[in-house]
C-alpha cells in the first residue's frame, strides 16, 4: 500500500499509514513534506535499517557487554556496595533502555541510517598510524604522515598542497610543542 | 562587604602579568576558534587541555575560560558575516545578523553584538560574585544523598536539552557512566572493565574521550558533508559603531537577554546555547512587529548575543560551587581541576579563594579584552574566514594528537582516541548525542562514590534519597523535567526551536 504512494526509495517518509496511525500531536503530513533533509536508506530491509533500531541494538550490546564483564565482580549488599553493584545496575538499565529504543524503532522508525562515504574514516586510520609510528620514528616522520593521510581523507586533496602543509605544520608543531613548551616528544627517529 | 573584599583579592590575582597573559591568550584563541567554522570551542578546549596541565591551576582555568567565552564572540562574527554559526550558540545570530549584513549594516550588527556581550559579561561576573558564595553555603550542608540526587538532576537536565530523542540521550548518559567506571575502583581496589589491559587500570583519560568523540568524530563527519558555498559579505566594514537608533532599539533586548542568560546559565544543563535560543524566542514574542524577525531586526542580534554571553559566564556557577557540570565544556573544566588535584565542590571557594576569585575577576577582564580587541581586529578575523577547511582540519588533527600524547606519553591513548573517534562517528550517524555521554563519564565514579556513602549512612535503605527533603525535591524536579520532555507540546516546541 505504501509503495504505491511513495515509491520504493522513499521509505523513511511513510510515518503515517495503516500500521502507524497518526497520533494526536503529529498531524499527517503529505509525503512530499517529509522528504526534506532525510538521507536515503541503503538497502531494502526497510524495517531493520532504521536509526532508532540500530541505536537501540547498539545500547543493548553495550549493556550485555557490561554485564558479562561485570560477572566476576562482587555485587555486595546495599550497605556495603561491592564493585559489581553499580556496573550491574547500569548495565541492566542500558539493556532495558536499548530494548525500548529498538522496539520503538521497529514500530515507528522512519529514518534509515544514512549511507556515508568511507573516505573520511581515513582520518582515524591516520591517527592510529601516528600512534604506532610516533615513538619509533619520531615527530619528523609521523607528523607529515598524519597530515598527508589526514588531508587525503578530504574531498579536495591535492598532493603538492598536502605536502607543503605537512612540512609547514610539522615544523610549526616541533617548534611550538617540543622546543618552546618542552614536551617530551621525540622529533627524530632512533 | 564580603563580596567586595573577595573581588579585590580576585583582581589582585588576575592582574598579575602571567595571568593577564593567559587571559589574553585564551580570549584571543577563543575568538580565533569561534571565527573559524568547523572547529568548536569544545574540540579546542579538549585539544589545549593537555598543554594547560603544565600551568598552575589558576592560570589554566583562566585560559580555558577565556577560550570558552571568547568563542562566543568569535562565533557571532561568522554568524553575521557568513551566515555560518562559528559554534552552536551563534545559530540564532545567523537569522537576523546575516540579514543585517546583507542590508549593509554588518558593522552595526557586529558592534551591537560586541557591546551587548560586554554588558552581559559584566553583569554575569557580578552575578557569580554575589550568587556563588550563597549557593556554596547551601551546598556545604549537602550530604551524599543530596549530591547523588543533584548529579541525577544535572544529568537529566542535560538530557532534556540534548537534540533528538531523550530516551537515547538517557542511554548515552548510562553508557558514559559505565565508561567512567573503567579502571581501578578507589574504594574496593577492584579493577573493572579493563579487558586485561594495564593501560586502562587508571581509567580512560578524559582528554582521550573528549578529543575522540568531539574532535575527531566532528572532523570525520564534516568531511562527509559537501562543502557549502560561503558567501562572505562586505569586504569593507567601515562603520563598526551602531547608530543612535540602533542603540535605542537594542538596549532593552540587551537587558532582557542578560537577565535571561544569567538565570538560565545557572541551571544544570543550561548555558550559552539555551540562553540564546530562549532570548530570540522572547524577543520575537514581545516585539511589536514580529515579522521583522528573520529580516534584520537588531533585537534579534542584541538579545541573543547578550544572553549567550551571560549564559556562558553563569554556567560556571554550578561547576565552581557544586562541582556539577552544566554542559560538556564545564565537564572538561572539572576534569582539568581534578588533574590539578582540586576536587570541585563548595569547598573550593574556601580552600582555594585565590583560584575562585581570580578566575571571576579574570572573566571580567577577558570581556574587556574582547570588546577592545574585537572591534578593531575585525579585518583580520574576516580574512581568516577565507581559510578553507581542508587546510584547517589537518592542523587540528596534528595538534590534537600531540595533545593527547603529551598527557601520558602513551601510544595506547592515541589508539583509544581513534576508537572513540569511530564511535563518535557512529553516534553521529545514529543521531545519538555525545554530550550526555561525556557528562556521564565525568560524573560516573563520583556518583558511585556518593551512592555508596549514602547507602552506608542509611544502612542499606534506598529510601534515603526520598526521605531527605532536598534530595527528594531534586529528584522530583528531575522526574518532572523528564516527563515534560515526553509531553507532546513540549516536544513540538523543542523541534521548533532546534529547526529555527
Amino acid at each position: 500500500m505504501r509503495d504505491l504512494d511513495n515509491g520504493p526509495e522513499r521509505d523513511e517518509a511513510a510515518g503515517a499509514g495503516p500500521q502507524n496511525p497518526p497520533r494526536g500531536d503529529h498531524p499527517v503530513k503529505p509525503a512530499s513534506a517529509m522528504q526534506s533533509g532525510h538521507a536515503r536508506a541503503a538497502g531494502s530491509k526497510r524495517k531493520l535499517n532504521n536509526r532508532e533500531f540500530c541505536a537501540g541494538l547498539m545500547f543493548v550490546v553495550f549493556g550485555v557487554a557490561a554485564l558479562i564483564l561485570a560477572r566476576g565482580y562482587a555485587v555486595g549488599s546495599a550497605v556495603r556496595m561491592g564493585p559489581g553493584l553499580f556496573p550491574t545496575l547500569l548495565g541492566s538499565l542500558l539493556i532495558g533502555l536499548g530494548t525500548i529504543i529498538a522496539v520503538r524503532g521497529l514500530l515507528t522508525g522512519r529514518e534509515g541510517v544514512p549511507a556515508g562515504k568511507l573516505r573520511p574514516l581515513l582520518v582515524l586510520v591516520a591517527v592510529a598510524a601516528f600512534a604506532l609510528l610516533l615513538k619509533p620514528l619520531g615527530l619528523a616522520i609521523a607528523a607529515p604522515m598524519l597530515v598527508m593521510v589526514g588531508a587525503a581523507a578530504g574531498p579536495d586533496f591535492q598532493l603538492r598542497e598536502g605536502a607543503a602543509l605537512a612540512i609547514l605544520l610539522t615544523g610549526l608543531s616541533a617548534a611550538l610543542f617540543v622546543y618552546a613548551l618542552g614536551l617530551p616528544i621525540q622529533v627524530w627517529p632512533g | 562587604m564580603d563580596a567586595f573584599e573577595h573581588l579585590i583579592l580576585g583582581f589582585g590575582v588576575a592582574l598579575t602579568p602571567l595571568n593577564l597573559l593567559y587571559c589574553f591568550a585564551g580570549t584571543f584563541l577563543g575568538t580565533l576558534i569561534g571565527v573559524l567554522p568547523g572547529i568548536g570551542p569544545l574540540a579546542t578546549i579538549a585539544m589545549l587541555l593537555p598543554i594547560t596541565f603544565n600551568l598552575e591551576p589558576t592560570g589554566a582555568l583562566i585560559m580555558l575560560a577565556g577560550i570558552y567565552y571568547g568563542a562566543q564572540y568569535g562565533g557571532s562574527t561568522t554568524a553575521i558575516l557568513v551566515n555560518l554559526p562559528g559554534e552552536a550558540a551563534s545559530v540564532v545570530t545567523c537569522l537576523d545578523g546575516h540579514q543585517m549584513a546583507r542590508q549593509g549594516r554588518a558593522g552595526a550588527a557586529l558592534g551591537i553584538a560586541a557591546l551587548g556581550s560586554f554588558f552581559a559579561g559584566c553583569v554575569g561576573t557580578l552575578v557569580i560574585g554575589l550568587f556563588a558564595p550563597a549557593l556554596a553555603e547551601i551546598a556545604l550542608r549537602f550530604g551524599p544523598a543530596e549530591y547523588f540526587s543533584l548529579m541525577v538532576l544535572g544529568l537529566v537536565a542535560a538530557v532534556v536539552l540534548a537534540h533528538g530523542s531523550p530516551l537515547q540521550a538517557v542511554a548515552m548518559v548510562v553508557l558514559g557512566l559505565l565508561l567512567g567506571l573503567v579502571g581501578t575502583d578507589v574504594n574496593t581496589g577492584a579493577v573493572r572493565f579493563t579487558l586485561g589491559l594495564p593501560q586502562l587500570s587508571d581509567g580512560i583519560d578524559f582528554v582521550v574521550v573528549a578529543m575522540g568523540l568531539f574532535g575527531f568524530a566532528e572532523i570525520v563527519s564534516n568531511l562527509g558533508k559537501r562543502a557549502s558555498d560561503r558567501e562572505l559579505v562586505a569586504a569593507r566594514i567601515s562603520n563598526v559603531l551602531p547608530s543612535r537608533e540602533d542603540l535605542q532599539a537594542a538596549w532593552r533586548p540587551i537587558l532582557r537577554g542578560t537577565a535571561l542568560g544569567s538565570a538560565l546559565g545557572i541551571l544544570p544543563g543550561g548555558g550559552a546555547l539555551l540562553s540564546s535560543f530562549a532570548s530570540y524566542t522572547l524577543e520575537k514574542k514581545i516585539a511589536r512587529d514580529p515579522s521583522r524577525f528573520g529580516n534584520g531586526a537588531i533585537e534579534g542580534v542584541a538579545g541573543p548575543e547578550s544572553a549567550n554571553n551571560a549564559g556562558a559566564q553563569t554556567s560556571f556557577i554550578p561547576m565552581l560551587t557544586l562541582g556539577i557540570p552544566s554542559n560538556a565544556v564545564m565537564a572538561l573544566m572539572i576534569g582539568a581541576l581534578m588533574i590539578h588535584g582540586i576536587a570541585p565542590g563548595p569547598q573550593v571557594m574556601t580552600s582555594e579563594p585565590r583560584l575562585f576569585w581570580g578566575l571571576i575577576a579574570s572573566m571580567w577582564l577577558g570581556n574587556l579584552f574582547l570588546l577592545v580587541l574585537n572591534l578593531p581586529l575585525i579585518g583580520i578575523w574576516i580574512r581568516l574566514l577565507s581559510v578553507p577547511y581542508r587546510l584547517l582540519f589537518p592542523a587540528i588533527l596534528l595538534f590534537g594528537c600531540i595533545g593527547i600524547f603529551s598527557v601520558r606519553s602513551s601510544m595506547f591513548d592515541l589508539l583509544a582516541a581513534a576508537v572513540f573517534g569511530l564511535f563518535g562517528f557512529i553516534f553521529i550517524k545514529l543521531r545519538c548525542e555525545p554530550t550526555p555521554l561525556l557528562l556521564g563519564f565525568i560524573l560516573g565514579p563520583l556518583m558511585e562514590e556518593y551512592l555508596r556513602r549514602a547507602m552506608l549512612l542509611s544502612r542499606g535503605d534506598p529510601l534515603i534519597f526520598l526521605s531527605r527533603p532536598l534530595s527528594l525535591m531534586m529528584l522530583m524536579v528531575a522526574a518532572a523535567l523528564l516527563l515534560l520532555t515526553v509531553a507532546p507540546n513540549v516536544r513540538r516546541k523543542r523541534i521548533e526551536v532546534f529547526q529555527d
